[in-house]
Formats: structure tokens, C-alpha cells, sequence
């Protein structure tokens, strides 16, 4: 008999008294390292995704995106790591954002773009401004978010409130961000009288001047006298509204002027720039608050690393102590979103999970093997697990639903280690040949060594999918380490701990006087009936394997009848989802508002609505999805967001996918009524993208981009299940233009920028500094603008005057001072605004998005469908595009379509699954050509993968499931398995072989001994599954492993003996049944 | 024994098969409203400013103040009050121009009535 590794281990440790040291001290860093790892719900994604802000005044969306964005996507996309850029370009203005590889250093990446940068600036035109960068990264998203509201009380009101409730929040430990949305600031608006400026004589432009100039103060220098330095000051910042109202902003009839003489100088909040409401659904109501409150909501983002439930339940902590002082009565607080529950909830229903499993598959060996294998079983998981835990936490890894999923997913195949040790030793106790320390040792030194090997194997198809690349990487890559991980430390429990314990507590199975044989099993008899006639003919066995092949064959068809249909991730239950809506450019607040209010109206009859917030004119707080969308740049009179939460996933029966699929429809139909465009934007279970369905289009030239993409959005409303169809190209918005006569400016001795900012001060209202205040917390700005009433209307602003610089014009002789009207120098035009221009890795592009919902959920088949339609247009110039699925078009000569979104996702992650799963087979082949030195054996033994096929596809037809990505790593782990049951019965055949058994007899004989230990762990397998059943992401995941297990194993203690026999026998060829090569 | 166990494993296993599926619709809730009478109800109108634009007039007791905000209580054609937030303009007299918020012909509660809360139904006063 061999002598090997196990064989030697065992010897050590079955008696040692270290043994039952080593697993309590394993169990109990475990149960350690599981309360001091931190928690949070998403996986920590290093996105390195920067934004740089452009301003270049006076641009127009074409000259900026020539001048500005084309030079710096050029530049920036020659930094190494670089994945892609995309730009904006709009009038005065360019948004460029580089994402970095996924996984790459933020810190030395920011290093990167900022040293490329600085070393491009010279080449940047002038009047460009220094770019504003902006790092944005997956902690910016708030963990928590509390809406203060109130009944009594105004925007104003609660934003101060809430920004002093901020200031305490920033002094706990560990928080990140802490940010407002909605409210009104503290402002000290100047309000211009058009009159008084007129009969004063006096211009906005001199008013910024001359209040600019006050506001300064500087230390002069010191002096010394007496042996003492004195330090003098000049000057004196403007500290209260009433320093302002004195500020001399000119002389009239040698007066001084003061700016209360020509303004209204007003303390209070800003205009409204933004309406931000909290309201109860439907679901709450018995409470008494059923209207709309005015709301200011309060964000918190934490450190990276750190744990979001700690934190979360610090600062609610703190908010609870300061209702009654800083939060007054009439003032109501309600938590509107918190991560740090929902993680904490997530992670503990996946330990129940883990420990139901771990429960239900001792239940599973405890009915094989006896109560004491059962424990024998039991008290080997949570080792391995404390273990693996352990090491989560020294590598710095969070406790998030993937961590945790790697250790489901492998619950059911962590036992097998322990249940084939353990099995095998008790097979060897009943059969009472040796003294039970001997027969201990003999059973390890049997199936320890192919246990080694066997666990290799599962590890080896797991491993590959760390190098998933892309986003779903870091999603992905937790899994295979966790799960080796975990496979190494059972190894190790098996070898150490299963014999020390089952040693002691397996007795040998009482009514079996005599020998324990394997001819009198029921195993053996099953085998003798079936098995045996398919060896000894030929065209018996070439049935069972046309049967096998047609089972096969059938099951994959499955996926091209569509009975099974393929999806990147399926949705998760999650409690919230937003409503995006986008009126036309050049809306009103006010119609926004309305607009929204009547979408809310609606909502908040949903039975399911817990509550819901609104923010028109500026963003809700974003959250992962929102993050990768830029919606924390959706700031503007046209934009509005709706946040909806949703009770408690156990207080309803519908899922929240199902929720927001029953009020889209009806959502739309309120947002057609307003010419707007609603979406109704779930979280999405993976990694987030632009939206699920883009179509990227490139061309030549804007307007025919613009053309098929509007061709291509009626075909995506013709499409059914194409829902939320938007496109990223603005509406015509009049604008008006002062066309400043130059001629005439110039006799007059005004330039055209005292003109262009005399109007931007009037409309737009200009900062002019700010109030020295020392007890405010935010900063108070100093806003010199027009007063509503009198910029309602262009005409109106033809009263604004300016003044002549007179000979400092250089241009006139006339003498300084006269008021001239703009009216006399500015003639208006109405044109349309330029319409954005977007850009992809230094392509032009128009985006069309659109997501799916209803009679398809995977885009694939939405995509596939208009692809059929898409090519039937018409192109100008007379050719037909064809879209294109993985990488952008050559050539920008003619107009192309390429398909973008969720799709590039699932494209990159079925490549890099399939290539791992290419790479797993040549591991395990190799790996058992090292084992049993043969080319021909591993590949009968590789028989059984496709096997499992069988099993999978009809699964999901059954559960009428999505084939995910997680379905396909099941597939991939199956793999593992089902080689490692082959090798399980190969090496005994050859084992029995060695001692002299005639093959045939050999064969029967193994398969019929291994049976048991191959169906206990593939019923381990498949009750392991079963916890994970109904959790929707995982759901893909439970039935490969279930089905395919059932099916795959069924067939493999069939077809691979058979195979193994015939391979064999043919080799041999000197048997009575000469032609058995089928294959 | 181990048929036994074989048993229960595959039947609870065929258990399991029925699981996933539609689900049904829920029906949302449905309110009857209050009735109030008010005032009266005076219709958005569109006049000529002194500078020759046309703009829309409201009367000014319609306007309400919560905290920064300008509202409107804005009756249905069936008579259901819902809260309007407006931005208004030049006071003129007893009414004020409303620069965006309200379209021509929309009917406002005027005066203003606090008593009214959104989703009540209104009638004007005989």
C-alpha cells in the first residue's frame, strides 16, 4: 500500500494531544476575527474614475471640445492604466473623465494625471482656467443619509440646523463626507435697484468693485517699541450685513453713495434654487403626517475600511443626543437611507445561511453515516470557516456579500475532505480486518492521497477567476481566493482533525457479524445489474451513450430556444430605487417641480412606499450606481430626483425589481403629460454602468450622429421589453444672444467684457465675496444680483447701464462717466443653444441608453432583436451599418453603431469566465497526468464535466431562472467536482487492479465502494445549495450546483467507470469482448 | 435506513423544484377625499405687463409663504387641491405676476386657506 502525505500526517496527529488544542484555538480566532472584520454591503472597489472640470469662457461647445477636450483626452490617454476617457463638451465648460483599470492605486494614479497635466499647460489656450480635478471614488457614497424635516419649519431653517448637526457629526471617528442636499444657504444678497443705480450714476460692475475692495484686511507689518513688537492691521473685513450697507460705492453731487442707497442688502437665505421635500407613503398610512414637508437631508460617507454599521449606529447615536438642543422640537429626523443596517442585515443573513447549510449537510451525512459521522462532519466546517475568516481579516478584506457568498459557495464541497476521510474509516472499521488505530491509518493512507489531489483539482477551477477583468473583477475575485482558502484549511482539518475525531466517536456498524464485504452491498448489487451488461456488450454500452449524448445535446439547446435565458446578474431585493426626471432643457424650476410633485403623487399610493424624498433642481444623495452615472452633477432648473424607500423586504411580497416594473408604466404616463423624461433607476446588482442598454453611435459628423440615433430610439420604442429610452442629446433651448456692436462700444469707450459680465452679474448674480462671519458654518457669500421681477424679462435688461472708461479705452476721446444703456450698444438674437458634444476614447459619440423590463430582462435578447431592424436603415450615402458588439469602429468615415452598457460587462465576463474555465481543464488535466502518469486516464475522467451540463440547463428551466454569471461559476466549480469524484473511483479501480483483481470485476467493485462517499457529497453539495435557493443574485448559483451535482454525479458513477473500462480494455485488447471502442 | 435517507433527500429535492414564479399584483390604496368649501377659486390670467410682455396674473391673497417658499393651493378640474410651488414676479395692486409654476386658465384658491390640505376637495362658497 502507498505510503504518502496523508498516511504520515494522520500517524502524527491521531493521537497527539495538540490536535484538539489547535481546532478550539482555530474556532476561537475564528469567531474573533468575524466580529473585528469590518462590515459593508459592496465589495470595496477600487474604480480610480477622475473628473476634470474645464472652464474655458465664452467657448462654444464646438471651439471647446477642439481646443480644450480633444488636446486633453489626447494627452491623458497616453498615461499607462488608462482605461478610458470620455468627455463633455459644452459652451464655456468641459467635463473629462479617466478611469484608471479597475484595482489600480488611486493615490499613484492621481500622481500620474496630475504630472501629466502640469506638464500640458502650456499647450492649453489662453483664458482656459486651471482645471478643477476631482477624484471620485466608491467611498464617496454615503452610508447613511438623515432627512431632517418639518412642518414649521423652512428650507432655510433646516439647513442650518442640519449644517450645525454636520459640525458635531465631523468629530466621530472614522467619517468620511458629511454633505447637505436641498436647503437654502445663508446669503447676504445685494439686490440692485435698476432706478437708483440710474439716478446714482452708479454700475453692478463698480458696485463688485468697490464692495471687493472693502472687504480686505492685512496684517501692514510690525513695529517695535519698549522692547515689544507690535503687529499692525489694516483694513476690516465686512462682518455683518450692515457693514455692507455702508460700503461708499461712489459719489454723487459730492456725496458719498452708500450701497443701501442703490440696493437692498438682504440676511437671509438664498433665492430658491432648489426644492427638496420628504413625504410618507402608502405604507405608512396611519401615521398622522400625510402631506409634504420641506426637507433638508444630511449624508454620511465613511473612511475606507472601516465598518458601516459601527459608524452608521455612532452617528444616529449622536443625532439622538442632540434632538432637544441643536435639533429643536417641530423639527422631525427620519433615517432615509442606511448601509451600515442593510450590510449588517445582508451579513447576517448570510451567516444563517452558512450555518444552515453547515446544519443541514450534517443532517444529510448524519443520515449515511450515523449521528457520531454526522459530528464527525459538524465539527469540522466551522474550522475551516474560523480559518478562512481569519484570513479575510489579516488581508484586510471586509465582510461583504461576496466575501461571504465565497464561503457559502463552498459549504457543500468543504465537507467532502472530512466526509471521505471520515467515511472511508468507518467503511475500514466495519469491516473489522485490523485494530482500529491501524484500520484508522489505512483508510487515510487510501483516499488521503487522491483527497489531496482531488482538492487540488477543485481549487485549480476556482482559482482562474481572479483574473476576471474589469469591473466585475473585484466583484469576482474574493470568491475563488475565499473559496481556496477555504479548500486548503479543510484539506488540513480532514487530515488532522477528522481522524483525531472520528477515531474517537465512529464505531463500527453493529449487525454485520463477520467480514464486512462489498458484494453483498446494495451498492454492489445495483452495479452487478446495471453496470456489468453495459461491459460485457458492446452495443449496450454504445446506447447508454448515445442516451447520454442526446440528454446532452438536448439540454444545450435549451439556451438557443430561449427556454433558458442568459443575464449578467438577475436583480436583488433591495428597498430602494430612484425616479430620474429630465424635463426639457430651458424648464422652469417651478415647472419641474410640478411636474415631479405629480410622479410623487402617485408613488406615494404605492402600497409598498415607505417614504420618499425629492430634490428638484439639485441631486438626491447618490449611491453607487448614481456615482458611476455622474448624477451627483445633476444640478440644474430641468432635473429633478425622486428617492423611494421601500418597506422592509419581509413586510411585502413582491421583490423590488417587480415593484418598479408595475409603477413605470405609469410614471412614464404622468411624465409624457409634462414633455419630460422619467426613469425609474434600480440599484443594480453588479457593477453599475450607463444604463443597461447603450448604443454608442459614430459618425462623421454630429447631426447625422444625431439622425440615426433617433432612428434607433424609434426602434428601441417598437421593441417590447425596451423601456426608459433616452438619449444623451439635448433639447433646442432659445437662447438669446447680445450681439455687442462693436463700433459703437468702442466710440462709446466700453469694452465687450464690461458688458458680458455686467449681464452675467445681472441674471446669474456674482459672488463678490464673502461675510467674515465667525460663527457661521457655512461659508455666507456675498450675491450681487438682479432682483427677480426685473430680470423676468429681456427687455428689461436693456435698462441696465454701464459706464464709459472713457480715453482709458484707448479707443475714444469722450470723457469718462456717461451712462449709456446697453440698449444702445447690444442688439438681441434668438438662437438655439449648442447642443453637448460627447466623446469616447477621442471618438465623437451619441449615446442612446434604455433598459429592459418586462417580456425580456437580459438585454442580449433585446439587443439581438433590434439588431435584425437596426440593419434594415437606410443610411445617408446609401449603406447599412451593422451594430457592433465588442470594440468600437476602425474608422469614423462612416456612421457605426456599437452596442455598449451592461452588455460590455457581460461580453467581458463570460470571455474571462470561459478563458478561466479553458484554463481550469488544462490545470486539471495536467494535474492528473502528474497524478497518475498517464496521457489517456485524465481525459476519462474529464468525461464527466460537460455531464454536468445536463443537470444544469433543464435546472434552470425548472425554477424558470436567468443562466448568470453566478450559474457559471458553479458550472466552473462542478468541474472540479465531478473530476474529483473520477478520481475517486479511477484510483481505486487501479489500486484493485494493483492487488490483483481481474478489471472488470475491479471496476464494479470500485464504483460500487465509492458510490456512497461520491453521493454524500454530492447530497452535501446539493443541501448546501439549498440555503441560497431564494436569494435572488445567488439564486443561479444554488441550481448549478444542485442539478448539476444530481445529474452530473448520477451520470458520472455510470459513463466513467463504463469509459475507463473500455479505454482500458482496448489497450489491453486481449478480452472476449473485442470491439468496445465506441469512442 | 439508506433508502430511507435517499428518499427524503430526492423528495424534499423535487420539493424545492416548484419554487420561483409569478408573483401577484397588489392594488394600491385608494382615498376618498375631504370636502371644503372655500372663498373662492380664481382662474390664472394672462395679461399685458407695463413693458408690453404678456405674464400670468394671480391674485396676491392666493400666495402663501412656507418658510422660503412660495406656494399656491392649485384646485382640479374636480376640485382636489394639490400644493403648486411658484416663483413670482412684479406686484401689481391686488395681484402678482407669476413668473413660472402655473399655466393660463389653472384655478388657485384665493385667499389662501390653510385649512386645505392636499388631496381635499374643494367648493366655492354659495
Amino acid at each position: 500500500m502507498r505510503e504518502g502525505l496523508a498516511g504520515v500526517f494522520a500517524k502524527l496527529f491521531i493521537n497527539s494531544k495538540l490536535t484538539p488544542l489547535l481546532m478550539a484555538s482555530a474556532l476561537l480566532v475564528g469567531v474573533l476575527a468575524t466580529f473585528m472584520t469590518p462590515r459593508e454591503e459592496e465589495p470595496q472597489i477600487s474604480v480610480p474614475l477622475v473628473d476634470l472640470y474645464f472652464s474655458y469662457p465664452g467657448g462654444s461647445a464646438k471651439e471647446v471640445k477642439e481646443r480644450v477636450a480633444k488636446p486633453v483626452e489626447k494627452y491623458l490617454t497616453e498615461i499607462e492604466g488608462v482605461d478610458y476617457v470620455y468627455s463633455t463638451s459644452r459652451k464655456d465648460f468641459a467635463l473629462v473623465t479617466v478611469r484608471y483599470n479597475v484595482g489600480d492605486d488611486t493615490e499613484e494614479s492621481m500622481v500620474k494625471l496630475w504630472a501629466t497635466i502640469m506638464k500640458n499647460m502650456d499647450k492649453m489656450p489662453r483664458g482656459m482656467q486651471f482645471p478643477l480635478v476631482k477624484k471620485v471614488t466608491i467611498d464617496d457614497v454615503p452610508v447613511l443619509a438623515l432627512t431632517f424635516w418639518s412642518d414649521s419649519y423652512g428650507p432655510y431653517q433646516l439647513r442650518r440646523v442640519a449644517a450645525q448637526v454636520a459640525d458635531e457629526l465631523k468629530k466621530i471617528d472614522n467619517i468620511g463626507d458629511v454633505n447637505l442636499n436641498g436647503g437654502l444657504k445663508r446669503q447676504l444678497r445685494i439686490v440692485l435697484d435698476k432706478d437708483e443705480l440710474a439716478r446714482y450714476r452708479i454700475t453692478p460692475l463698480q458696485i463688485a468693485q468697490q464692495v471687493r475692495a472693502s472687504n480686505s484686511q492685512v496684517t501692514a507689518g510690525t513695529f517695535p517699541q519698549m522692547n515689544k513688537e507690535f503687529t499692525v492691521k489694516t483694513g476690516r473685513f465686512l462682518k455683518t450685513a450692515e457693514d455692507v450697507r455702508n460700503v461708499v460705492v461712489g459719489i454723487y453731487n459730492s456725496e458719498p453713495v452708500y450701497l443701501k442707497d442703490v440696493a437692498e442688502i438682504i440676511d437671509g437665505p438664498e433665492e430658491v434654487e432648489n426644492y427638496t421635500f420628504f413625504g410618507y407613503g402608502a405604507a405608512m398610512h396611519d401615521t398622522e403626517m400625510q402631506g409634504e414637508y420641506p426637507a433638508v437631508t444630511l449624508t454620511v460617507a465613511k473612511r475606507k475600511g472601516t465598518d458601516a454599521t459601527a459608524l452608521a449606529n455612532k452617528v444616529l447615536e449622536k443625532v439622538e443626543s442632540l434632538k432637544g438642543s441643536v435639533v429643536t422640537s417641530g423639527i422631525s429626523v427620519t433615517e432615509t437611507r442606511n448601509y451600515g443596517e442593510t450590510a449588517s442585515e445582508k451579513v447576517f443573513t448570510l451567516l444563517e445561511h452558512l450555518i444552515g447549510a453547515v446544519i443541514a449537510v450534517t443532517i444529510v451525512v448524519g443520515l449515511f453515516l450515523g449521528w457520531r459521522g454526522g459530528l464527525v462532519v459538524f465539527a469540522s466546517v466551522p474550522i475551516t470557516f474560523a480559518l478562512t475568516l481569519l484570513v479575510y481579516y489579516l488581508f484586510d478584506y471586509t465582510l461583504n456579500r461576496v466575501t461571504l457568498f465565497a464561503l457559502i459557495f463552498v459549504t457543500g464541497i468543504v465537507v467532502d475532505d472530512s466526509i471521505i476521510i471520515a467515511e472511508n474509516i468507518h467503511r475500514h472499521f466495519s469491516m473489522r480486518r485490523m485494530p482500529k488505530l491501524q484500520a484508522a491509518i489505512a483508510a487515510i493512507n487510501e483516499v488521503g492521497n487522491p483527497t489531496i489531489l482531488a482538492t487540488f483539482t477543485v481549487i485549480a477551477s476556482v482559482l482562474p477567476m481572479v483574473f476576471v477583468s474589469g469591473l466585475m473583477g473585484p466583484y469576482m475575485s474574493p470568491m475563488p481566493i475565499g473559496a481556496s482558502l477555504a479548500m486548503i484549511f479543510s484539506l488540513f482539518v480532514a487530515l488532522i482533525g477528522t481522524p483525531w475525531l472520528a477515531f474517537r466517536l465512529l464505531k463500527a456498524e453493529k449487525g454485520h457479524s463477520g467480514e464486512y464485504d462489498i458484494r453483498k452491498s446494495v451498492y454492489y448489487r445495483v452495479y452487478d445489474k446495471t453496470l456489468a451488461p453495459l461491459l460485457s456488450s458492446w452495443w449496450k454500452a454504445a446506447i447508454a451513450f448515445v442516451f447520454v449524448g442526446l440528454l446532452l445535446f438536448g439540454s444545450i439547446s435549451m439556451i438557443p430556444l430561449k427556454m433558458v435565458q442568459l443575464k449578467m446578474l438577475p436583480f436583488d431585493n433591495k428597498s430602494e430605487f430612484q425616479v430620474i426626471v429630465d424635463m426639457p432643457e430651458g424648464t422652469t424650476l417651478e415647472q419641474t417641480a410640478r411636474a415631479t410633485k405629480d410622479i410623487v403623487s402617485y408613488l406615494k399610493t404605492v402600497q409598498e412606499v415607505k417614504d420618499y424624498q425629492y430634490y428638484v433642481g439639485t441631486s438626491a444623495p447618490i449611491n453607487f450606481n448614481g456615482l458611476v452615472r455622474h448624477y451627483y452633477l445633476r444640478q440644474g432648473n430641468n432635473m429633478a430626483d425622486i428617492q423611494v424607500n421601500l418597506v422592509h423586504k419581509g413586510e411585502r411580497s413582491d421583490q423590488s425589481h417587480d415593484i418598479a416594473k408595475r409603477v413605470r408604466p405609469k410614471v412614464q404616463e404622468i411624465a409624457v403629460k409634462y414633455d419630460a423624461n422619467a426613469k425609474v433607476v434600480e440599484v443594480p446588482p453588479g457593477p453599475p454602468v450607463l444604463s443597461t442598454i447603450v448604443a454608442e453611435i459614430y459618425g462623421p459628423d454630429q447631426e447625422q450622429q444625431i439622425a440615426l440615433a433617433r432612428n434607433i430610439m424609434a426602434v428601441m420604442e417598437d421593441t417590447p421589453g425596451v423601456v426608459d429610452i433616452d438619449w444623451m442629446v439635448e433639447d433646442d433651448q432659445k437662447v438669446y444672444t447680445m450681439v455687442v456692436d462693436k463700433e459703437k462700444a468702442a466710440f462709446r469707450g466700453i469694452t465687450t467684457e464690461q458688458i458680458t459680465n455686467t449681464l452675467r452679474m445681472a441674471l446669474n448674480g456674482s459672488e463678490v465675496g464673502l461675510l467674515h462671519t465667525d460663527t457661521e458654518l457655512e461659508p455666507v457669500g456675498l450675491e450681487l444680483r438682479l432682483p427677480i421681477p426685473a430680470r423676468a424679462s429681456i427687455l428689461d435688461l436693456s435698462e441696465i447701464f454701464v459706464k464709459s472708461q472713457g480715453m482709458n479705452s484707448l479707443t475714444t476721446r469722450l470723457p469718462a462717466g456717461e451712462m449709456i444703456p446697453l440698449s444702445e450698444l447690444v442688439s438681441i438674437e434668438e438662437t438655439v443653444e449648442d447642443k453637448s458634444i460627447y466623446r469616447k476614447d477621442l471618438k465623437n459619440v451619441v449615446y442612446v441608453t434604455a433598459d429592459v423590463a418586462g417580456v425580456t430582462e437580459s438585454p442580449v435578447y433585446a439587443m439581438l432583436e433590434m439588431d435584425r431592424r437596426i440593419k434594415e436603415l437606410e443610411m445617408p450615402g446609401g449603406y447599412r451599418i451593422s451594430p457592433l458588439y465588442t470594440a468600437p469602429p476602425f474608422t469614423e468615415d462612416k456612421l457605426a453603431m456599437k452596442w455598449d452598457g451592461e452588455w460590455q460587462i457581460t461580453f467581458e465576463v463570460f470571455r474571462d469566465l470561459g478563458a478561466a474555465f479553458a484554463v481550469v481543464l488544462v490545470i486539471i488535466y495536467l494535474l492528473i497526468v502528474g497524478w497518475f502518469q498517464s496521457f489517456r486516464t485524465p481525459l476519462v475522467m474529464m468525461v464527466a464535466i460537460p455531464l454536468s451540463l445536463v443537470g444544469i440547463i433543464p435546472g434552470h428551466f425548472i425554477h424558470g431562472a436567468f443562466f448568470t454569471a453566478t450559474s457559471m461559476i458553479g458550472m466552473i466549480a462542478l468541474a472540479g467536482i465531478m473530476v474529483r469524484n473520477s478520481v475517486l473511483i479511477i484510483d481505486f479501480i487501479q489500486l484493485r487492479v494493483q492487488e490483483g483483481v481481474e478489471l472488470k470485476q475491479a471496476v464494479i467493485e470500485s464504483a460500487a465502494v465509492r458510490t456512497r462517499p461520491i453521493l454524500l457529497t454530492a447530497g452535501t453539495v446539493v443541501i448546501g445549495a439549498i440555503v441560497i435557493l431564494f436569494d435572488p443574485i445567488f439564486q443561479g448559483l444554488a441550481i448549478s450546483l444542485m442539478w448539476g451535482a444530481l445529474l452530473s454525479t448520477i451520470l458520472t458513477l455510470g459513463v466513467v467507470p463504463l469509459t475507463y473500462y473500455l479505454v482500458e480494455n482496448k489497450q489491453r485488447g486481449g478480452k472476449p469482448e473485442p470491439d468496445s471502442g465506441s469512442q | 435506513m439508506k433508502y430511507g435517507a435517499f428518499v427524503v433527500c430526492i423528495n424534499f429535492f423535487l420539493l424545492l423544484t416548484g419554487c420561483g414564479g409569478d408573483k401577484s399584483e397588489t392594488a394600491t390604496v385608494a382615498v376618498q377625499p375631504e370636502v371644503m368649501e372655500v372663498e373662492a377659486i380664481a382662474a390664472v390670467k394672462v395679461v399685458t405687463a407695463s413693458d408690453g410682455r404678456p405674464v400670468f396674473v394671480i391674485p396676491l391673497v392666493s400666495v402663501f409663504m412656507r418658510g422660503q417658499l412660495e406656494g399656491v393651493q392649485v384646485a382640479a378640474e374636480d376640485g382636489i387641491v394639490s400644493i403648486r410651488w411658484i416663483r413670482t414676479g412684479n406686484i401689481s395692486g391686488e395681484s402678482v405676476e407669476v413668473l413660472s409654476g402655473l399655466e393660463e386658465g389653472e384655478k388657485v384658491v384665493a385667499p389662501y386657506d390653510r385649512d386645505v390640505r392636499e388631496g381635499f376637495q374643494v367648493t366655492v362658497k354659495q
